[in-house]
């Protein structure tokens, strides 16, 4: 006769260990290095070639120059975080942050726009 | 005897994570018959996919599905790099099989943990989950995100793998595999499981061949077939393995396929990580769209093994950087009429199983435009005249088809309830 | 004593202890170690301890739903007839001593009969509640009902023979003077664990709730307060069902009533810990039972209880008869 209960040597073992999961958001864990959160940016040094408006696939970053002016936004409500728009840009000025916990429901928090010269 | 009764299963059902809809004929407990509805989630990524670049579809398409996201952007690089013609380096091959084989092992926990969990084992499924966390951490210090890994790029891979992530790799494998070793041992021999996945849902070696199943589905119902093994690409032709087999056709074998899979992928990651060649990421240097401005045009096919099964991608290129029709049909698709098939005798009961015996990808499959023609002409005619689907009605003269006007025109009609289903 | 001190004692027992508050409490305490070590069980953390009171306080709060086509009155009273009906058999269920605060000869038969008003009271809740789901659950609870009463019913009756009393507290001092009969009642007491697991409807036997299949059957329209009640019911069903169990075939407040008379205060106190450690040690292993399992169909189920559950339980009788016709225990 076949019994059942073949997890309960496993279940009882359990019983001594750490559990597995922790009381987010008391207690959170810590990102790898690559991990790609939020972009973020830095207008020293952007050339406002355009090249991460052109390769991002959400449309989350519009980039504008109106003469020597350059404005850079980005929408973080439509970013996907393939981190394209790092990899594309010629200057490096755009890296992929460790910021995750961004829910808001203020719609007006997610954009970011940078008004500067080239 | 009972009477015959109709039940309706979803489209909003507890056990269905997405809709789809079975309408089950019953008698009594008995399921005697079933007629399955799909594509409530039309999501439209085949069309949003001709207006973008190659490169940036990488990405669109990689969000198909939230468990296979690597073997869509694998299957559609391979048949982007055909058309340019570009040879992968061996170390991008090799950190592609990688992430697939870690995929593939998640997708595996992944399900364990559903199919405990339908089944009312809950405890199977937080022990398979938290078993899983060891592959999604890999995946994450590896590729920088847990679901998106976006690490396949057209030539190559967009990031290496340095010795540090090999070594913590190779222990949470080692960890894995003892785990795996557990699964096996006790999952299928627990006499509860037994009972709720013993002759359940069972498609015979030859209904599944006649059905096309494909994947996990169909190879334990004893059909050999694996395009890993069939037609490799990435480093499989290089790698040692076993394409997993059993031959009963019912959940329990599928369950000791899924397992025994899982402890194959983890032998193919240590042949991986041992012999990872040194070299190159990226076929070439170039950025993206200077690549993209020589791709020639013509149709590809590609195949790939998802978790799931066989996964193909078709794509047709005008020679432009944006691709001309991109047409993928997802392993869910090709295994549905099994469920059709596994639900006629089983008990009501067991519905919410015999679903998820094949690990069903819903909002995957809710992408169909399907094409049938009497033959190729007709397809090429119906694809000339801007028709994105054809029905089966089509002719020579006529090829009957839908154009993008008409399917609005349907679309329209069908939600303001000219058509009242 | 005076009619005034009686009454108001016999108030106090029915409202405060061993009555409603403290069953309130101790059901609430036996909510929390059950969930807590089922997540233990599976590497989580867990509830913290206030949970269950702020699940039911949550509840208390919200909207109460009836359904439109949902027969109002029945849909309304169940909750608070299930209710009722478990709270009152613990006034017959010994706790600190082997004497019930309202014993009489037969009080087992109304704990159990007492104890199944709980799943009829679903039974008719939910079948008024004319929801789909609801109903088919109803029709699962009827069928595991009948299931699993003949052999708890069986099971209960092996202490009751050996003992020659239908007394709750009758068997327990039986039992607990005469400790040998603890192991005799072994399988009498596997069955009744087994059965009490199915009529509280935790895996494996959660059939009618199946949350996968049925989204929690027969509850499935119950909302706010009267979800609130059931619930309660079910953690209060659990308490009463484990003192019973432990009162019938672990002795009840045995071995106090070696260490200490089981009359003085300090036999009082004694015997009160007994009851927790046993009520709370049958809780722990109805919840490891029900984190090892998977959920059975129906009809298995049903085939468990006939086919091993039952004769197993005749089993039991039998071996009563035999230990006391040749009287080894003494
Ligand atoms: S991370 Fe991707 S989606 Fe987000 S802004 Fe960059 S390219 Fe666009
Ligand atoms: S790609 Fe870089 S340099 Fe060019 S516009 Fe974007 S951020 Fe500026």
């Amino acid at each position: 006769m076949r019994l059942p209960g073949k997890l309960v040597p496993e279940a009882l073992k359990t019983l001594g260990k750490d559990s597995a999961t922790i009381r987010y958001p008391e207690q959170s864990r810590s990102m790898p290095d690559r991990f790609r959160g939020r972009v973020a940016f830095d207008p020293d040094g952007c050339t406002g070639c355009g090249m991460c408006e052109r390769h991002c696939a959400a449309d989350a970053i519009v980039v504008e120059a109106d003469g020597s002016e350059i404005s850079w936004r980005y929408d973080e409500s439509a970013c996907m975080f393939c981190g394209q728009c790092g990899e594309s840009c010629p200057t490096d000025v755009i890296t992929m942050s460790e910021e995750y916990d961004l829910a808001s429901s203020d719609p007006a928090s997610f954009e970011t726009t940078h008004t500067f010269e080239r | 005897m009972a009477e015959e009764t109709t039940i309706p299963i979803g489209p909003q059902h507890p056990s269905l994570k997405e809709p789809a809809n079975f309408e089950l004929t019953v008698e009594g407990e008995q399921i005697t018959g079933a007629e399955l509805s799909i594509s409530y989630n039309h999501r439209g990524i085949e069309q949003a996919v001709r207006s973008k670049s190659y490169l940036e579809n990488i990405y669109l398409l990689e969000r198909i599905c939230g468990i296979c996201s690597h073997s869509h952007t694998t299957a559609f690089v391979r048949g982007v790099e055909q058309l340019l013609g570009l040879s992968v380096p061996d170390r991008a091959r090799y950190v592609r099989t990688l992430v697939a084989e870690l995929e593939r092992l998640h997708s595996h926990l992944l399900w364990l943990g559903v199919a405990g969990h339908e089944i009312g084992f809950d405890t199977l499924w937080q022990y398979a989950w938290r078993d899983r966390e060891a592959v999604m951490d890999s995946l994450e210090e590896l590729t920088g995100n847990r679901v998106h890994y976006s690490i396949n790029t057209i030539g190559g891979v967009r990031e290496d793998i340095d010795t540090e992530t090999i070594d913590a790799i190779r222990d949470r494998m080692a960890e894995l595999s003892d785990r795996i070793d557990f699964y096996l041992e006790t999952v299928p021999a627990e006499r509860t499981v037994q009972l709720r996945c013993e002759d359940v849902g069972v498609v015979s070696k030859q209904r599944a061949q006649e059905l096309c199943a494909v994947g996990p589905t169909a190879r334990a119902s004893g059909v050999q077939g694996d395009v890993r093994k069939d037609e490799p690409y990435a480093a499989y032709d290089e790698v040692d393995f076993e394409v997993i087999t059993a031959e009963d056709g019912d959940l329990l074998a599928r369950l000791q396929v899924r397992i025994e899979e899982l402890a194959e992928s983890v032998a193919i990651i240590e042949q991986v990580l041992a012999d990872l060649p040194e070299g190159e990421l990226k076929a070439s240097q170039k950025p993206p769209q200077a690549l993209l401005a020589g791709i020639e045009s013509g149709d590809v096919l590609s195949r790939y093994e998802a978790p799931r099964g066989e996964l193909t991608h078709f794509i047709r290129s005008d020679g432009s950087d944006t691709p001309e029709r991109v047409h993928v049909r997802v392993p869910t698709l090709a295994n549905w009429p099994t469920v059709v098939e596994a639900l006629k005798g089983s008990y009501i009961a067991d519905t919410p199983i015999v679903v998820a015996g094949i690990d069903p990808c819903i909002s995957c499959t809710s992408r169909i435009g399907v094409a049938v023609a009497e033959d190729e002409a007709t397809l090429a005619d119906a694809t000339d005249s801007g028709v994105v689907g054809v029905d089966e009605s089509g002719t020579d003269d006529d090829p009957g088809g839908y154009t993008l006007d008409d399917l609005r025109e349907y679309g329209i009609e069908w939600y303001e309830g000219g058509d009242t289903r | 004593m005076s009619l005034a001190v009686e009454l108001g004692q016999s108030l106090f027992y029915v409202l405060v202890f061993p009555g409603f508050a403290f069953l309130f409490g101790y059901a609430l305490v036996a909510e929390y170690a059950d969930r807590k070590l089922y997540a233990r069980l599976q590497n989580r953390v867990g509830p913290p301890a206030v949970q269950p009171f702020a699940d039911f306080l949550k509840l208390l709060s919200k909207e109460s739903i009836v359904p439109e086509d949902a027969e109002g009155t029945i849909f309304e009273a169940a909750p608070i007839v299930a209710l009722a009906g478990v709270l009152t058999p613990i006034l017959y269920v010994p706790i600190w001593s082997v004497e019930a605060v309202f014993a009489f000869q037969g009080d087992l038969i109304v704990v159990l009969f007492l104890l199944t008003i709980p799943s009829f009271a679903l039974i008719f809740g939910g079948w008024h509640s004319r929801n789909a789901f609801g109903q088919v659950g109803t029709v699962r609870t009827l069928t595991q009902l009948f299931g699993y009463e003949i052999p708890f019913f069986l099971a209960c009756l092996a202490p009751a023979v050996a003992a020659g009393t239908w007394s709750v507290s009758g068997i327990a001092s039986f039992v607990g003077t005469r400790p040998l009969y603890i192991p005799v009642f072994a399988i009498g007491f596997a069955v009744a664990l087994l059965s009490l697991q199915a009529k509280l409807e935790r895996i494996p036997f959660d059939v009618p709730e199946a949350e996968t299949e049925l989204v929690t059957g027969p509850l499935v329209e119950y909302s706010g307060r009267k979800l609130a009640l059931f619930r309660l019911t079910k953690d209060v069903e659990l308490v009463v069902g484990a003192a019973l169990l432990s009162a019938l075939f672990l002795g009840g407040p045995y071995p106090a009533g070696a260490i200490a008379d089981v009359g003085s205060t300090a036999g009082a106190v004694i015997g009160f810990g007994v009851f927790l450690v046993k009520t709370l040690a049958i809780v722990f292993v109805l919840t490891v039972l029900r984190a090892v399992l998977a959920r059975l169909r129906i009809e298995q189920l049903v085939s468990v209880f006939y086919l091993w559950l039952v004769p197993l339980a005749l089993i039991q009788l039998a071996v009563v008869g035999v230990v006391g016709t040749t009287e080894v225990i003494p």
